[in-house]
């Protein structure tokens, strides 16, 4: 960026109000997380910073700084232009940065914490995340977790299944929901709208299973089947405990 | 206690959205509808009503004429106490949440949804409770309000539940355990007579103190590009098979 200073911000560190002085003009980016969210907007209403949100990408316009980011669940895109001053954003993927300062979470009530059951591979870290969508029922998403355990993977549930309540909201996968950049994303049982596509890295590689030759989902995945998720998936985990075994 | 409830409304993503000229798509009364984090953070405010009979919600719903549609879905909830409030620019959070932050009275916690409205982000809450000077709770899923009220979220490897016991903004998303009743139907017939104030932001509270400016809007695709879908054709045995074996592949 021409004369502005780019800063990743670390979640952890000093109270955000006692900002550092920065040689403005100044973004800082903060990690799409709860707590970089969290961090940013507060950091805002202390700094009385452009809040310029989630941003998809950057540049520069003579001295200014041009933001690109999605509305209305990833269907319109909106550029925002700053001038100067001190601006700040949360990005699902760092941009190119002049350096990193580590900030501390805001005030926050300490609540009480209790360690859930169900604790598996975290799934904003999972080297594959099985997706489920409305298309399946509670015998699906439970095969999705059978096979997920055997391969070490996570899964990832759509907003409507979450809604349905066949998933967990911690399972949200997109726009809502979490952002994952697992090498394979499998998709099942799900449409593929851009809100939930919006929630997976762009290098990640996508296969789908959907019932519906039609889906959306098969014009953005490298390779897919049209069947039905209940015949399909006791054979799938059949088929990759095989594997796993020989 | 007194609750805030704080509703930005969707466009209803059934319907497809276009720019307006240079601007944001207009937000037309008949498709706009709560988000699914609008409607839990009602649901909360609810059931702490239910268990508390001397709780007081308010609720505002953000927008001028076109929203009082959504705020009389908001009044047949038994809310009697509904208001609009226009504000100036939603597409910038920053000012969505100063104008807010004019409007909140001394609730004694804040709800709304963790996303405020069509921003595809969740910085206003934050934002707001940083403005307010009061301490932010953020994703909540489920609350608890049988004795004291405990809000509760789900971490990576925990759950967290907060005791309301000081002033609190609080952010809510969706889940099963809090979904939206319906309203009685009794309560709906009233709500169309409800009285819907509306209310207007102080220039104050509209004064900026940084800013962006909107550059430009366009319709969006969506983040992933097109590719050439390789159908996995064959038995159910034989597409199983594949599929394994790009499963399993990734995985080692």
């Amino acid at each position: 960026m021409s004369r502005w200073h780019v800063f990743g911000v670390r979640p952890g560190g000093a109270c955000p109000t006692l900002l550092p002085a920065f040689e403005e003009p100044t973004l800082l980016v903060f990690p799409a997380t709860a707590e970089g969210e969290a961090l940013c907007g507060a950091i805002a209403a202390a700094s009385g910073a452009a809040m310029l949100g989630r941003i998809a990408s950057l540049a520069r316009e003579g001295d200014a700084l041009v933001a690109s980011r999605t509305t209305h669940g990833g269907r319109i895109a909106v550029r925002l232009r700053v001038a100067g001053g001190l601006a700040v954003a949360v990005v699902n993927d760092m941009p190119d940065l002049d350096g990193e300062i580590a900030l501390g979470a805001p005030v926050e009530p300490a609540p009480e914490r209790i360690a859930r059951a169900d604790q598996r591979v975290a799934l904003e870290s999972a080297r594959i995340v099985l997706g489920g969508g409305r298309g399946l029922d509670e015998a699906g998403f439970a095969l999705l977790e059978r096979i997920a355990e055997a391969l070490g993977g996570a899964v990832g549930a759509s907003l409507p299944a979450v809604d349905l309540g066949l998933a967990p909201v911690s399972q949200q996968v997109g726009q809502s929901g979490k952002f994952v950049t697992p090498a394979l994303y499998f998709a099942v049982g799900m449409s593929g709208t851009p809100q939930h596509l919006a929630g997976i890295g762009s290098a990640t590689r996508l296969i789908a299973l959907n019932n519906d030759p039609a889906a959306a989902i098969f014009r953005v995945a490298e390779a897919g089947a049209a069947a039905d998720a209940r015949t399909l998936l006791p054979l799938v985990l059949r088929a990759v405990e095989a594997r796993l075994a020989a | 206690m007194n609750i805030l409830v704080l509703i930005a409304g969707v466009l209803d993503p059934k319907w497809p959205v276009a720019p307006l000229g240079d601007g944001l798509p207009e937000r037309a009364a008949d498709r706009l509808i709560l988000s699914p984090f609008d409607e839990a953070a009602l649901e909360i405010a609810l059931r702490i009503r239910d268990a508390h009979s001397d709780t007081a919600i308010r609720a505002l719903v953000a927008g001028g004429a076109e929203a009082i549609r959504l705020a009389r879905a908001v009044a047949a909830l038994n809310i009697a106490d509904v208001a609009t409030v226009a504000l100036a620019a939603p597409w910038d959070q920053a000012a969505n949440a100063r104008e807010l932050a004019a409007v909140c009275d001394d609730a004694d916690l804040v709800l709304m949804g963790r996303e405020f409205g069509d921003c595809d982000d969740g910085l206003v809450p934050p934002m707001l409770a940083g403005l307010l000077g009061k301490p932010f709770f953020g994703r909540v899923q489920v609350v608890e309000a049988t004795g004291a009220i405990r809000l509760m979220r789900e971490a990576a490897i925990c759950e967290e539940w907060l005791t309301v016991a000081q002033p609190v903004v609080a952010s809510v998303t969706n889940d099963r355990r809090t979904r939206l009743r319906k309203p009685l139907m009794k309560n709906v017939m009233m709500a169309r007579q409800a009285r819907i104030e509306a209310l207007t932001i102080g220039t104050l509270a509209q004064a900026p103190t940084g800013g962006a400016d909107l550059a430009g809007v366009s319709a969006h695709a969506g983040a992933r590009a097109m590719v050439d879908c390789a159908m996995i054709g064959g038995s159910p045995e034989d597409q199983a098979s594949a599929i394994a074996a790009l499963l399993v592949e990734a995985a080692r």
